[in-house]
Parts: C-alpha cells; sequence; structure tokens
C-alpha cells in the first residue's frame, strides 16, 4: 500500500477512534448521572417512608393510618390470654365482627380475638398484614379466614386488578417483594404502576402527606388522641343501629323491592351489588383465592397455628342460588392441607336477613353481636377438637 | 407519550443509546425513525400530513437556490400556501366557518366539521416557514440531505410545542456534531429534571386550583376567588411551558444539540416589552422576523409601529387558537405595547433590582394576568365576567393551598437570585455527585407533590 494512502487510514482511524470513545464516555456518564440521580431519590424517599418514620403520623382514619396508628398499636396491650384467635377481613368484619363481644364469649375458657377487619382490604393485603401482625408465626392459635361463599364466583371485578390494593398495604411491602406482588397484577400497567409505587413509596403517601402539611398541628393532635384511645374504642365499637327491615328480593326479576326509610344512596350501591344474574364461576378468582389464601395457609404450615375457612353472611338476604364447588374450586383444594379446617358453608346463612345488614355488605349490631358470639364458639369448639 | 412519563423516558433511554451506539452515518435515520415513532405514538395517520409538508418545503427550498427572479418567488408561495393552508384547515376553518354562518345568521355549527389538530402543527409549519423564507432571503442554503431537513422538521424533542428552532443552529449541530461534554451533560440533565418538577409539582397542582375556578366562574363570586384562580392560571402556565421547554432542551442537549433558551424569568418583567422579551422567547423572535420586521418594524413612523405592533400581536393571539378570546389577548397586549411605546416606558431590566424596579415587576404582573384571563376563559363572557371580579376588593377565602405557595415563593426567590447566582452555571461547575444529588432532591419534591393525574402540557393544544 502506498505510505500515503496508510498514513491517512491510520490517521483517520486514530480520529474515529478518539470520536467513538468519546462518544462512548458521553453515554456512560449519562447513564452514570441518571443513575445516580434515581439512587439519591430512592435514599431520600426510603428514609422518609420506607423507615416507617411518616406511616406514624398518617391519617388514623384511613385504612392504612388504621392498621398502623390503631391496629398494630392496639395489639401491644392485647393477647394476654392463652389462646389467640386473629379474624382477617375487609369493612364486613370491621363491622361485622366484634373481639370484644367474642372475648365475652370465650371467658374462662382462654380464647381472646383480634379483629384484623380493615375497611377495603382484600385478600392481597390480608397476606401482608398477616406477615408484619405475626412475623415469628407464633401469635394465634387460629387464623380465621372469612369467604363470601366457598364457590370462587366471580362478579364483575377482577381483584386481582385492584391497583389500589397498594395504598392499604405499603407499609408491610419490602424491597424483596417487589417482584412477586408487581408480578401478581395481570395488566401490564397497573403491574408498571404498583412496580413504581412500592419502589418509591412517596408516590403511595404523598396524598396523606399533602393533607398533612395543609394542617400539621391538627393531624398531630389526632395521631396522639388515636394512638392513646382509638383502639380500644375501636375495640368497644358496638356497631351500627339501622336495619334494612322490609327489604326483598324478586329472584325471578332480579329486582331489589325496599322499604321506605332506605336512603338513595343505600338502594343504588345494592343495585349495584346485587346483579347476581351475572355471576358465574370463570376462574378468576378462583386464580385470585389460591394465590393470596394460599399463601397464608404455606406461612402456617408446620406451626401449631390452625387455619380455619369459614362462610361470611355477605348479603343482607338469602340468595337462593349456588355456583358450582367442584375439584378444582380453592375451597376443595385447601381442605387437603394439614392443620387447615373448613366450617360447613351455611353454619352462618341465617343472619343473612334484612335485619342484621343496615347496607348491602355490612351486619348492623344486632348480626354483629350474633356473629361475633357464634364464631367464638366455633373457634373455641375447633381448638378444643383441636387439643388447644 | 407525555415527556413525564415512565414510558417517555424508556424511549429516550433506547433512542439515545442507539443513537451514541450506531455508527455515524445511521444517526440522521435513527433520530427520524425514533422521532416519527414518537409522533405516531399520539396518532400515526398525521405522519403523512408532516410528510407533505416536509417534501413540500424540502423542494420549494432547493427550487428556490436553484432559480433565479419570479421562480423562485413562485417556489415561496407554494410553501407558505402549503403551511398556511394546513395550518387554516386544520386550526383555523371551524372558527371561520362558525363566524360566517354566524354573519349569515345561521346556526354557528351549519358549516361544522370534525377535524382533529395534528399534534404540533402550529410549531412545525413556522419552522418549516422560518427555513424556507430564510433560504428565499438568502441566509440560509437550502439542505440537500432529505433525511437532515426530515429530521429538523421532526426532531422529537421539539416537535409538538417547540421551541421555534431556527434551521442555521439545528443544522450547524446536525453537520459538525460532538458527543455533550461533562458540563452539557450536566446541563442537560438539570433542564429535564427541573422541567418535570416544574410541570408536576407546581404546574399540575396549580391546574386543579385554575380549573376548578375557571369551569364555573359564575358560581364563584369575589375577588380573592378571580385572583386566586388567575394567578393559579398563571403559575400553571408558566411552570407547564417552561417545565416542557426545559425538557425540550435537556433531551435535545443530551443528544448534543443546542436549543434556544425560551423562557427567561418573564414574571420578573418590569413591562410589557420586556415581558415578549423573555416569554415564548422562540416565538416571539419568529413574530418579530417573520411578521413584524416584514410589516415595517419601527422604520415608517409612529402610527405604523403602533399597526404593526397590533397586527403582529393579534396574529400572535390568534396562531395560540382558533378563538375571540386569544385574539383578544393578542388585541390586549398589542394594546399595552403600543401604549408603553407611546409613552416612552418600554423598560428592560438587566440586572439589579431597584424599588421602581419591584414596583413596575408587581404592575406588570398584573397586566399580563389580566390578559391571562381571556386566554384561559372558555368565553368572552366569562372573561368578562372575571376581568369586573378582579376589580373587586378581594375578599373571600384565597383558594391556593399554603404549601403550593411556599413552594411558588421558593420558585421566586430562585428566579430573583438567578442574577448573581445563575442555577445552570452553579450546575455545569459543581461535581457530578453534587449534581446527581441536587436532581435527587428535585425529583424527591417533584414525588411528593406530584399530582395523581396525567394532565397533558397546556401548550399541546396549539
Amino acid at each position: 500500500m502506498h505510505p500515503g494512502i496508510k498514513d491517512t487510514l491510520q490517521r483517520h482511524s486514530a480520529a474515529w477512534q478518539f470520536l467513538r470513545a468519546r462518544e462512548r464516555v458521553a453515554l456512560a456518564k449519562i447513564l452514570s448521572l441518571a443513575l445516580s440521580t434515581l439512587v439519591v431519590l430512592f435514599l431520600l424517599d426510603a428514609a422518609v417512608f420506607r423507615s416507617g418514620f411518616y406511616a406514624r403520623y398518617l391519617e388514623p382514619n384511613s385504612a392504612a393510618g388504621f392498621f398502623e396508628s390503631v391496629f398494630k398499636a392496639g395489639l401491644e396491650n392485647r393477647l394476654k390470654r392463652p389462646h389467640g384467635a386473629l379474624v382477617l377481613g375487609d369493612s364486613q368484619i370491621a363491622e361485622g365482627f366484634s373481639a370484644q363481644l367474642a372475648d365475652q364469649t370465650g371467658t374462662g375458657s382462654g380464647w381472646e380475638f383480634v379483629s384484623a377487619g380493615v375497611g377495603g382490604a382484600s385478600l392481597r393485603n390480608w397476606y401482608y398484614m398477616v406477615r408484619d401482625l405475626d412475623p415469628q408465626r407464633s401469635r394465634f392459635d387460629v387464623v380465621v379466614l372469612p369467604l363470601r361463599g366457598y364457590a370462587d364466583v366471580d362478579d364483575g371485578e377482577i381483584r386481582a386488578d385492584r391497583e389500589p390494593d397498594i395504598h392499604w398495604m405499603i407499609a408491610h411491602v419490602r424491597l424483596a417483594d417487589l417482584p412477586e406482588l408487581s408480578a401478581s397484577f395481570p395488566t401490564r400497567d397497573i403491574r408498571m404502576q404498583v412496580l413504581r409505587e412500592s419502589l418509591f413509596e412517596g408516590l403511595v403517601y404523598r396524598r396523606d402527606l399533602r393533607e398533612f402539611l395543609r394542617n400539621l398541628p391538627d393531624r398531630m393532635r389526632r395521631v396522639e388522641w388515636c394512638r392513646a384511645g382509638c383502639a380500644d374504642s375501636m375495640y368497644a365499637y358496638p356497631g351500627r343501629s339501622e336495619d334494612l327491615s322490609g327489604l326483598r328480593m324478586d329472584w325471578a326479576t332480579f329486582t331489589l323491592q325496599f322499604p321506605p326509610h332506605i336512603n338513595a344512596a343505600v338502594e343504588a350501591e345494592m343495585k349495584g351489588h346485587c346483579d347476581f344474574q351475572n355471576w358465574a364461576v370463570r376462574g378468576v378468582e378462583s386464580a385470585y383465592r389460591k394465590e393470596w389464601l394460599g399463601r397464608i395457609v404455606d406461612r402456617y404450615r408446620g406451626t401449631r397455628t390452625k387455619i380455619l375457612f369459614v362462610s361470611l353472611p355477605y348479603r343482607p338476604f338469602p340468595i337462593p342460588l349456588s355456583w358450582p364447588v367442584d375439584s378444582h374450586s380453592f375451597i376443595v383444594q385447601v381442605a387437603k392441607n394439614p392443620g387447615v379446617t373448613i366450617a360447613d358453608e351455611h353454619l352462618f346463612e341465617d343472619l343473612q336477613r334484612p335485619g342484621y345488614f343496615f347496607d348491602v355488605f355490612h351486619m348492623n349490631r344486632k348480626g354483629r353481636e350474633l356473629f361475633s358470639r357464634r364464631l367464638a364458639a366455633l373457634v373455641e369448639e375447633n381448638g378444643a377438637r383441636n387439643g388447644q | 407519550m407525555l415527556f413525564f412519563t415512565v414510558s417517555y423516558f424508556l424511549f429516550f433511554l433506547c433512542t439515545l443509546t442507539c443513537f451514541y451506539l450506531s455508527p455515524v452515518k445511521l444517526r440522521t435515520g435513527l433520530l427520524l425513525s425514533a422521532s416519527y415513532f414518537f409522533y405516531g405514538s399520539w396518532n400515526w395517520k398525521f405522519i403523512p400530513l408532516l410528510l407533505i409538508l416536509t417534501l413540500v418545503d424540502y423542494v420549494a427550498a432547493i427550487w428556490i437556490e436553484d432559480r433565479q427572479g419570479a421562480k423562485r418567488k413562485w417556489a415561496l408561495i407554494v410553501s407558505l400556501v402549503s403551511n398556511l393552508g394546513f395550518l387554516g384547515v386544520f386550526k383555523y376553518y371551524n372558527f371561520g366557518a362558525s363566524n360566517i354562518a354566524a354573519l349569515l345568521g345561521l346556526p354557528p355549527d351549519r358549516f361544522y366539521y370534525d377535524i382533529v389538530l395534528p399534534l404540533g402543527i402550529s410549531f412545525h409549519t413556522f419552522q418549516s416557514i422560518s427555513y424556507v423564507v430564510d433560504v428565499y432571503r438568502g441566509e440560509q442554503n437550502a439542505i440537500r440531505r432529505p433525511l437532515d431537513y426530515a429530521l429538523y422538521i421532526a426532531f422529537f424533542p421539539q416537535l409538538v410545542a417547540g421551541p421555534i428552532v431556527r434551521a442555521r443552529n439545528f443544522f450547524h449541530d446536525l453537520d459538525s456534531w460532538v458527543a455533550p461534554n461533562i458540563e452539557e451533560i450536566k446541563h442537560g440533565a438539570f433542564l429535564i429534571v427541573l422541567g418535570l418538577a416544574k410541570k408536576v409539582a407546581l404546574a399540575d397542582n396549580f391546574a386543579q386550583v385554575s380549573d376548578r375556578y375557571f369551569s364555573a366562574v359564575a358560581s364563584q363570586p369575589g375577588g380573592a376567588a378571580a385572583w386566586g384562580g388567575v394567578f393559579a392560571f398563571a403559575m400553571q402556565i408558566y411552570f407547564d411551558f417552561s417545565g416542557y421547554t426545559d425538557m425540550a432542551i435537556g433531551f435535545a442537549l443530551l443528544l448534543g444539540f443546542h436549543f434556544p433558551v425560551n423562557f427567561r424569568q418573564p414574571y420578573l418583567a418590569v413591562s410589557i416589552t420586556d415581558f415578549w422579551r423573555r416569554w415564548h422567547i422562540s416565538l416571539s423572535s419568529w413574530l418579530r422576523d417573520y411578521l413584524y420586521i416584514p410589516l415595517g418594524g419601527n422604520r415608517r413612523g409612529p402610527w405604523m409601529t403602533y399597526r404593526n405592533l397590533m397586527l403582529t400581536m393579534l396574529l400572535g393571539g390568534l396562531w395560540h387558537g382558533a378563538n375571540w378570546n386569544f385574539v383578544l389577548w393578542g388585541g390586549y397586549h398589542g394594546g399595552l405595547l403600543s401604549l408603553e411605546r407611546l409613552s416612552g416606558q418600554a423598560r428592560q431590566r438587566e440586572r439589579g433590582w431597584t424599588p421602581g424596579d419591584v414596583l413596575r415587576a408587581i404592575l406588570t404582573f398584573m397586566l399580563v394576568c389580566v390578559g391571562w384571563v381571556f386566554f384561559r376563559a372558555s368565553s368572552v363572557h366569562d372573561a368578562m365576567l372575571v376581568v369586573r371580579r378582579m376589580l373587586q376588593m378581594p375578599r373571600g377565602r384565597w383558594p391556593i393551598e399554603p404549601a403550593l405557595m411556599v413552594l411558588t415563593g421558593f420558585a421566586l426567590i430562585a428566579a430573583v437570585s438567578e442574577d448573581r447566582l445563575p442555577l445552570v452555571e452553579w450546575v455545569r461547575r459543581s461535581p457530578a455527585w453534587a449534581v446527581a444529588g441536587c436532581l435527587g432532591t428535585l425529583l424527591f419534591v417533584a414525588e411528593i407533590f406530584g399530582v395523581e393525574s396525567n394532565i397533558p402540557f397546556v401548550y399541546f393544544q396549539f
């Protein structure tokens, strides 16, 4: 090759190499600056939110705040008797089950009850709640898991895809949970949102934080007040006195007939949740139950804690329809596990009466009293059978 | 794909990485593909329109450069008619049709067609016009490489809402492209995060207040509510648009392109003239260079100057939207600019503050706020109602929450101290770890003060 051409090529090659190196360096610097910025953001977020610092000042009236300020604090002074039972649930348990009444029923038997009914909590939330409440898996003799019937009925709502779940359990989620937690949401956008929110918890807490900043002294006062007395007042909560007497369901046309004293809001809510003709077993609810209730069962496998499934009174009238429970159903499969007891599905069916409910979901004071006492008796009986 | 969404950041990260790692020859094509993908993610149906305008202006510019005499002018006219024709049809047809119908005593929707406004059309047509006119004036060489020209029009950081980039600046960067150095990287990253924080922590919060007010003006009496709603909108539009522009400039900078500054603390202006030298600078300088000066500027006596100012601002108002409110907004600013020129009050503040400057800045801000009423209100009737209420005693509750006012206060302090401590300079000089700390903190503020809903940028509708 001509020396001139060779020289030119070498020079160009060196310049090319230099340019390429400079570009690679620029890219590396951009990416490292972006990464270190994200690390700083994560550390700040973790210091304020993940550390649990902010959770102590959450609005006590919110679900997460109730759990942090009221429930967990209240639990510290409980469980003095030899046997403890935890009743998990959502607002149906919060309204429909009284630990105080259950404790009174069990006086002398050595049983003490904890109601973990948190409004809006889902089966997914229950798992993370129970993990926080009983980290050593030894605190309770029985964990009661109430279901709305034993058939895995899909009522139109895909609970596995409920993004607000993250708001309920944000204080219980750890970094190691992120892959499996986000993967448990079927929709891609929701999965990404949950991943983001559980990585940067400020995204979940920010609405509460803004409320906090709006009236700082008031929040502090209420948090302190709640820490001191909310657990006791929740324990003594008697339930609501209204009822739905006079409510009828026409099963031929699936229409509700309302008595005059029921207000429009309750009516509308009922109509929205009584479309039984659309309920069917499609497999979605089944998979959801298997995933999250299955995890609770797995968590207590090999421990002294027993799991008791009960069918909850979940509507203000008896439902003359039935959906199939077969070998694929969650309840049939879970029943095979040692330490799991399935109560008779019809045990509390007689409580599905308008007189025992104040709205479409929730039992009133009368229903609460009956259900609490009967559930306490069932737990004791079950415990006695298990030698507890 | 909005700039502040995770999907956009992933898109940008992929584009950036591919851009830096690909051979030089492929880079223009790669950026162009990314730009069309970005535009198509909004509505792929408008890509052919973008391609047609690109092709027309590309050919027209070459024709202008290669020909002499009347043919050059014809090529310019074809280009202008194409750009303004498309803009007119998509943006102003229904406005014109409803006014003609009203004049004829027909129902306003008599000639109405359901036309979707292509995203960014106002920006890319102005950019095309400036390029072709510059070629016609001999101030810019016609671009012979079609991909380069297509990229100039479609470059994704500025495609949908500016800033309006002049061809000479863009092609200078493209032709002599150099990877950004560490100062530019820090600068670009800072602008992106600052823009994001402005948008989600400030603009979107203010948007909630102003939307609440302007959606039900009649039911919210009192001067405090009116001033609160208008102040909220003034803050929303500034933080929204300047936030968007900061991000656009930052993204471009990380790719090695330098966009012009679009905002220079406009609410610290000491006159309306000063305001327009600080607000949406790329548009106001476009209007100056391609409308005001060709109309004669200030070279033909005071009355012609006032006429030119009024015409420029009226058309500038109309550029923002096909609505009488925008025309009134433009006319209001044209009137104020003329008055300032008439009274010799067209001052500018460069550095430092005197008590007189402070008073003038407050007065200018209040005058600008009155203008925003026309910009934001849903009808002229609503706008007049709000202005009347602003003249009442400010009784009632101030509708903006304290935390937001505190954040705005910090933004004001930062803006005022910009003369002595330019933030960007500080960022450029500081070590990377300090910049990362600053950016992380800004992101944290954006995280906790951001609102849940994705509110699109205000200027996307233009």
